[in-house]
């Protein structure tokens, strides 16, 4: 019997040496590797009429791009624009391994720290430089906060700078402990319904009952599959908005 | 003729100048609501809760715990930022709760208020 969290297992496929750098190729990589091919391949196929009235794959790609479009709009707003390129690279790479970590047999890539911290911690220094090219020091202004009492101020900026901190780790932990949280479930109830059919006998007809929980959990995980690329993105917005507007 | 001609064109203005004032109030009211929010479901809602309770923490005894490294003053400053880190996770949890974003500051509901009218005529001004 595999355990629950056998599918999270890093295996190296193929290591390289590059320049004395140890580059493993792994499953990790292959899939992050396949979101890229598959979302570029999807939006360039369906793209590619580029007619008047979409078709089915067409409309789906416009979907999603007035999908995010308006998500920087409303979060935003105008001076969002330069950015939406990337946010909408963001959306759809985390939305497409999320997604393809559902297929059988496949590797979920956000359900590694590494992963979801690297690109927490990407957009957390890149909204700050923008932040401190757009207002210079005045970006230190964000940590005092307005109408508090003037001896509370040390401690406060104290705790306002370390909540700002927090802000990769949240954003980070959220996707990965969603993945990893779903992924284990969904395997705990398989590993269920096989150790209760092996019991033979009546038990294969109890078996159903984990099976038909595991239907259910893969449409939730679907929706928190889409619900988290969403909210990835939606928070990396609202953070972009704070280093534009500072309030 | 020519009267006729003046009072067409006027009616035609106010035509005009009512269209545009239509179409700018459809404009204020999607930017009234264009604030998407984050979803606000149970699960989603608890998720987040969580995880900037244990972020705050977690960072807080971090930063002392590197600190007290830099400084050799095991364990004084981890215990310190442990509290306060603590405090900015549940300023986050309150904040998350009230709706207010993410924005850092002690902000009050009417201030923020005023922020947003004043961030919407700037909107305005530039369109």
């Amino acid at each position: 019997m595999h355990s629950p969290v056998e599918q999270f297992e890093i295996k190296v496929l193929f290591a390289l040496n590059l320049f004395g750098f140890d580059i493993q190729f792994t499953n990790s990589s292959l899939f992050m590797v396949l979101a890229v091919l598959i979302s570029s391949g999807f939006l360039l196929m369906a793209m590619k009429p580029a007619a008047v009235i979409p078709g089915r794959m067409q409309g789906l790609a416009e979907m999603l791009y007035e999908f995010v479009a308006d998500m920087v709009r409303s979060n935003v707003g105008s001076e969002g624009k330069p950015y939406f390129p990337f946010i909408f690279t963001l959306f759809i790479f985390v939305l497409f391994s999320n997604l393809l970590g559902l297929i059988p047999y496949s590797y979920t890539t956000t359900s590694q720290i590494v992963v979801t911290f690297a690109m927490a911690i990407v957009i957390f220094m890149g909204v700050t430089v923008i932040a401190l090219i757009k207002h210079g020091l005045h970006f230190f202004s964000f940590f005092v906060p307005a109408g508090a009492p003037k001896v509370l101020i040390p401690f406060l900026v104290l705790i306002e700078v370390i909540s700002y901190f927090v802000r990769p780790v949240s954003l980070s932990v959220r996707l990965f402990a969603n993945m990893l949280a779903g992924h284990t479930m969904l395997k705990v109830f398989g590993g269920l319904a096989v150790m209760i059919a092996s019991a033979g006998g009546l038990f294969v007809a109890g078996s159903l009952l984990p099976l038909v929980a595991i239907i259910g959990l893969t449409g939730l995980e679907i929706l928190v599959a889409v619900l988290q690329a969403y909210v990835f993105t939606i928070l990396t917005c609202m953070y972009l908005n704070d280093a534009l507007h500072l309030h | 003729m020519a009267e006729e001609d003046r009072s067409a064109e006027q009616t035609r203005d106010a035509d005009l100048s009512k269209r545009i004032a239509e179409f700018e109030n459809r404009q204020q009211e999607g930017r009234r609501h264009r604030r998407a929010k984050l979803p606000t479901s149970g699960i989603a809602l608890a998720g987040r809760v969580t995880t900037e309770l244990v972020a705050g923490v977690v960072v807080g005894a971090f930063i002392g715990w590197a600190l007290d490294n830099w400084f050799g003053t095991t364990p004084a400053l981890m215990v310190v930022f442990f509290f306060i880190g603590s405090a900015a996770g549940m300023m986050n949890v309150w904040r998350a709760l009230t709706g207010r974003g993410m924005a850092a500051g002690f902000v009050g509901l009417k201030s923020s208020q005023a922020n947003e009218d004043k961030a919407d005529e700037q909107m305005s001004g530039r369109d």
